[in-house]
């Protein structure tokens, strides 16, 4: 039962993860280089997704949970169960990803980005081989940052039949008062998301020069 | 090999006000010469050097390398010019997540240079600096001398014909300094290359440039070689900072500007001694 659950919870996290990433990072890094004095300046393209990511991340996750179902049912074919979960779980972890990663490569020093644009690197050079690299150590904190969030909204998303350890805690925990099943829980929880943030410092540091 | 003609840039500040940091600035860098521009801070010495590879686009003004007009250039054929131009940094601006092999490398692999070409390329320059054993280094683990070494490096790697220099040797101590300067000044003479050097230290134009020019607020106070001109300052600023510069050293560090013009001038006679 609980192996279930957990299984289910590392499946939805996971690719929650995976999927925010891969639309997290290329939009953060849009945010930054179309920003005003950025290397690919279009101050409108910036404005109009500077909206979108502030609107998504200012909707809590409860509420958008619900308010996309049409979405999450066209996307999975169904609005219930652990696969279904990952589609809001992603759409609300890809503004978050999108506003760590414009952060962390905000970061980067404007001298080596200077010093690239004096060698002849191109905008797409300066992406792939400055400003991503550089930025990684902070990135890698920012995913592992995400990760850990949506270990805790994963257990939300299982008050709509998401499956996982929430699910399992609203099930046995608050509707037949076991205690003893809720406690087995948060132990789990604790020990997950302490994991998830050791493997994280760890390729953080791993990343660090 | 260097024509600066009629060169203005203006800055709009934040509070959209115009700040003018050059004016008429005409200059000619001959080819294979070690070129010093000197001044104090806010002068305008980094926009200028800027202006040379376009980090700093003109307001007016013609800039021509090898009699190739770049303040037209954008996208492509700007690359194309920037390759053929290195610049190093008071900073260093080295990647961070790069060991010093392949910062070195970097230019060449932004370039397309094969890997086989690569290494042979690095490891002579790593020999030219003297970094044979820091190849692996982090930036992290090198000290200031060494990480401008890196930087030279890089900046030579895909052979340009022009070194850019932006007080390279402002951050670091007397001793690396002349250090870095007498390989700057090697490297000129070996090579051939052409050395635009922005400075804020008389010692710095004294030891490696040929020709200096005097900037302040902006425009070309005077300009000319280097031991003439430092001998027979023709303006209130080259005497002045010339002077500074030895307050300074009298004083030990702290600046003081004498108001008698009499006394500035019997004391940069006394500068003239020491220099020639
Ligand atoms: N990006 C910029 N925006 C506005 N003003 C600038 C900018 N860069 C330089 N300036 C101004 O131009 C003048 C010259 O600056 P700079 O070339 O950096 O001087 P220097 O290198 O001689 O110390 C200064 O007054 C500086 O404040
Ligand atoms: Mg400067």
């Amino acid at each position: 039962m609980f192996v279930d659950a957990l299984w289910q919870t590392v499946y939805m996290v996971g690719l929650s993860v995976v999927i925010s990433s891969l639309w997290g990072i290329p939009l953060g890094l849009i945010l930054v280089i179309t920003d005003t004095g950025g290397i690919a300046e279009n101050i409108a393209l910036n404005r109009v997704l500077a909206f979108i990511v502030n609107t998504t991340r200012s909707i809590p996750f409860v509420i958008l949970m619900f308010a996309i179902i049409p979405f999450t049912r066209f996307i999975t074919g169904s609005a219930i169960g652990a696969t279904a979960a990952i589609v809001p779980l992603s759409v609300a972890a890809i503004p978050f990803v999108a506003r760590v990663v414009e952060t962390s490569v905000r970061e980067v020093d404007s001298g080596v980005i200077e010093a690239a644009q004096a060698m002849g690197a191109s905008p797409l050079q300066i992406i792939v081989k400055v400003l991503v690299p550089e930025a990684l150590p902070a990135i890698i904190a920012g995913i592992t940052l995400t990760a850990v969030n949506l270990i805790g909204y994963s257990a939300m998303a299982g008050a709509i039949g998401g499956g996982g350890l929430g699910d399992l805690a609203i099930r046995y925990g608050y509707q037949r008062f076991d205690m003893r099943v809720l406690a087995i829980i948060v132990v789990i929880l604790i020990v997950f998301v302490q994991g998830t943030q050791l493997i994280g410092d760890y390729i953080a540091k791993k990343v660090t020069h | 090999m260097i024509r600066i003609r009629q060169l203005q840039k203006v800055f709009t500040d934040a509070r959209g006000g115009r700040v003018i940091a050059l004016e008429n600035v005409n200059l000619h860098v001959k080819r294979g010469e070690v070129f010093g521009i000197i001044g104090p801070s806010g002068a305008g010495k980094s926009t200028l050097l800027r202006c040379i590879n376009m980090l700093e686009r003109p307001t007016q003004g013609s800039i021509t390398i090898d009699g190739t007009e770049v303040t037209g250039l954008k996208g492509r054929d700007l690359r194309i010019i920037r390759r053929q131009m290195g610049m190093i940094f008071q900073h260093f601006n080295l990647l961070s997540s790069r060991t010093t092999y392949r910062n070195i490398a970097f230019p060449l692999e932004i370039s397309g240079v094969s890997d086989y070409e690569t290494k042979e390329r690095v490891e002579q320059l790593l020999a030219l600096v003297g970094l044979e054993d820091k190849a692996k280094a982090y930036p992290s683990e090198l000290s200031g001398g060494q990480k401008q070494r890196v930087g030279i490096a890089r900046a030579l790697a895909t052979n340009p014909k022009i070194l850019l220099c932006d007080e390279a040797t402002s951050a670091l101590d007397p001793r690396t300094t002349r250090s870095i300067l007498g390989l700057l000044k090697s490297i000129n003479k070996e090579y051939g290359l052409t050395i635009v050097m922005v400075t804020h230290q008389v010692e710095a134009v004294k030891q490696a440039c040929h020709s200096v020019a005097v900037i302040e607020r902006g425009k070309v106070v005077e300009q000319g070689r280097t031991e003439e001109l430092f001998s027979r300052p023709g303006t209130e600023t080259t005497r002045g900072f010339l002077e500074n510069i030895r307050v300074a050293e009298v004083s030990g560090g702290s600046f003081k500007k004498p108001g008698d013009t009499c006394e500035v001038q019997s004391r940069a006679k006394e500068v003239i001694k020491d220099v020639c």
